[in-house]
């Protein structure tokens, strides 16, 4: 359970820009189930992500992943939790240019010390099962939007993450990809992996895929839709 | 003020350092009173953020206050020759009356900083900063004595004057003369010689047992501590003298020059390095209660004495080795 206690966040604190994109917000998130985020451009749906993701500190509040409170983790212990426990599927796709699609995937596990043949093998495998083998070799900025948004997820399931979270994952993608992503995603839940979504794409949160759907406005948490 | 490189970086070390210690001081003074890992406050959040910030500024600057100590005596006995009279170190800390307080700062500040950098060290390895307010604590104690520091080495470094006449080593360092050396120097060498050797050996005793059995650790810091006070004399006392194989030649100072090897450094690094790890060993022992700690602590204080071990003893085998093997003999 990710649970999230009275979070806050305000971009440029104490300057003249200062804007609070999370009021208090409290929510609570099954690992069992899939959540997602629904809401405006601008209610606070990335930060949200972020927060929970470790990526970022709240202004206030602490976050509890299965009991152990880590918005207080000083960075050296927060890294190895990121790593080990968060797939993270940026809604900008975040793939580095100018490396191939397999280097990007296996980034993430560099740190980790795995030898590196089979790594790469464990790569390889998984851009195969997102059919990509044949585009394993090819720089990111040849690849499609779809291609693009697959090599994105396997480079967030690389570390054998707990918890996926994706960001927008089908704002880049036309309807058939979307589909496509959400049956991606629902073969992942079946494999036992939590899923946290953000989005404002009807075929996401009205897909089967969905348990829980939160609904953001204006950095609060509007009402929740469906509930399992 | 003489523009020697070596004081333009003292001056500047000093400065920095003390300016990192006002503001940590500061927050430091809010981490005591308003640390409440339990709370999610905005306050807490940015102390976090804070403390992160200054354990790692800190950490480097504390790390520079220990190179400082070497710096200055270096500093203090290559520009010995532009006082008249000087020999060594000495005759420039004697200039005015503010080298020897500078001296003294910055040796006890030497001692603290390294047991803060032990702390610190052991605070970073758990996750909930566990020793956050003996950290803090530590640095509000040391605060004062590293701003005097500045402040007096500031004023003997504006106070120097080339062709100042001065005193040599020579007159200060032999019997005689008054102050706390004469005191050191009034002792017969031969019992200094049985205090010196059966304290190190007491010393290396409650060490390893340390090591070996995890047991001892107050009195294996005590004992470190005085050690330290212990080797000190004894270097004043008879040490000295078999390297300079001179009968009445006592200075502490002049075994850094290069005529004698330079062999004052690796003495008083290996003397304080033992001190320090041993002391922090007896640090540490009162945390071995926190819980995510528990296991930690123990493992370092174990590295703790295994370093001040090894660098007892080889201090030890270098200040022994002109006794045992040079022709030169005290009793003529
Ligand atoms: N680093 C930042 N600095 C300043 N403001 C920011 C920053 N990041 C986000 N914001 C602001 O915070 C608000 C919430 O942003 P966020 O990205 O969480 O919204 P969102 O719900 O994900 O929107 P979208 O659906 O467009 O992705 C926005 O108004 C945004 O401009
Ligand atoms: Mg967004």
């Amino acid at each position: 359970m990710i649970s999230a206690r009275g979070i806050s966040k305000v971009f440029n604190h104490g300057l003249p820009n200062e804007f609070a994109a999370l009021h208090p917000v409290s929510l609570d998130v099954s690992l069992h189930e899939t959540t997602v985020l629904k809401g405006p451009s601008g209610s606070g749906k990335t930060t949200l992500l972020g927060l929970m993701a470790c990526m970022a500190r709240p202004t206030s509040g602490r976050i509890f992943l299965n009991e152990r409170e880590i918005t207080s983790l000083p960075e050296r212990f927060l890294t190895e939790i990121r790593r080990s426990t968060f797939g993270f599927i940026f809604q900008q796709f975040n793939l580095i240019k100018g490396l191939s699609a397999l280097e990007n995937v296996m980034i993430p596990a560099y740190p980790t010390g795995e030898k590196y043949s089979i790594l790469r093998r464990r790569a390889l495998e998984s851009l195969e099962m997102f059919n990509l083998g044949q585009r394993a070799d090819a720089r990111i900025e040849w690849l499609s939007g779809g291609e693009a948004q697959r090599v994105a997820i396997a480079r967030a399931l690389i570390n054998n993450p707990a918890i996926i979270i994706a960001d927008e994952p089908t704002s880049h993608l036309d309807s058939i990809q979307s589909r496509e992503f959400i049956d991606i995603m629902t073969d992942l839940k079946a494999k036992g992996r939590t899923i946290i979504l953000a989005s404002h794409d009807p075929i996401v949160y009205d897909s089967g895929l969905a348990d829980r759907v939160v609904e953001m406005r204006d950095g609060r948490i509007a009402n929740e839709i469906k509930s399992s | 003020m003489i523009l020697h490189p070596g004081i333009l970086a003292l001056f500047l070390s000093s400065l920095l350092i003390s300016l990192m210690t006002i503001y940590a001081a500061s927050c430091g003074f809010m981490i005591l009173r308003r640390w409440d890992i339990d709370s999610g406050s905005e306050l807490q959040l940015a102390l976090e953020r804070r403390t992160c910030l200054i354990s790692s500024i800190a950490s480097y600057l504390l790390a520079l206050q220990l190179l400082s100590l070497f710096l200055f005596i270096q500093t203090a006995d290559s520009i010995s020759h532009l006082f008249v009279g000087a020999m060594c170190a000495v005759g420039t800390l004697t200039v005015n009356s503010f080298g020897y307080p500078t001296l003294l700062l910055k040796v006890l500040n030497f001692i603290l900083a390294g047991l803060w950098l032990i702390l610190n060290h052991a605070d970073n390895r758990g996750y909930d900063y566990p020793l956050i307010r003996a950290k803090y604590l530590l640095l509000l104690i040391m605060a004062p004595f590293i701003l005097t520091e500045t402040v007096v080495q500031c004023i003997y470094f504006t106070g120097l004057k080339p062709d100042i006449i001065t005193s040599c080593c020579g007159t200060l360092f032999s019997q005689g003369s008054r102050g706390i050396a004469s005191e050191i120097l009034a002792i017969p060498t031969a019992p200094m010689k049985i205090l010196f050797y059966s304290c190190m050996a007491a010393t290396l005793a409650a060490g390893a047992r340390l090591f070996l059995k995890g047991k001892g650790s107050y009195i294996f810091a005590i004992m470190s501590g005085v050690t330290f006070v212990i080797s000190i004399a004894s270097i004043i006392s008879f040490i000295s003298l078999y390297f300079y194989e001179m009968p009445s030649h006592h200075c502490p100072f002049c075994i850094l020059q290069k005529e004698y090897g330079y062999v004052g450094y690796p003495l008083y690094a290996l003397m304080s390095l033992g001190t320090i790890t041993g002391l922090g060993v007896g640090l540490l022992q009162p945390f071995r209660k926190k819980e995510t700690l528990g296991m930690i602590i123990p493992a370092i204080q174990r590295k703790l004495a295994a370093v001040s071990l090894f660098s007892f003893f080889i201090y030890t085998l270098i200040a022994s080795w002109p006794i045992l093997f040079s022709s030169f003999n005290l009793k003529g």
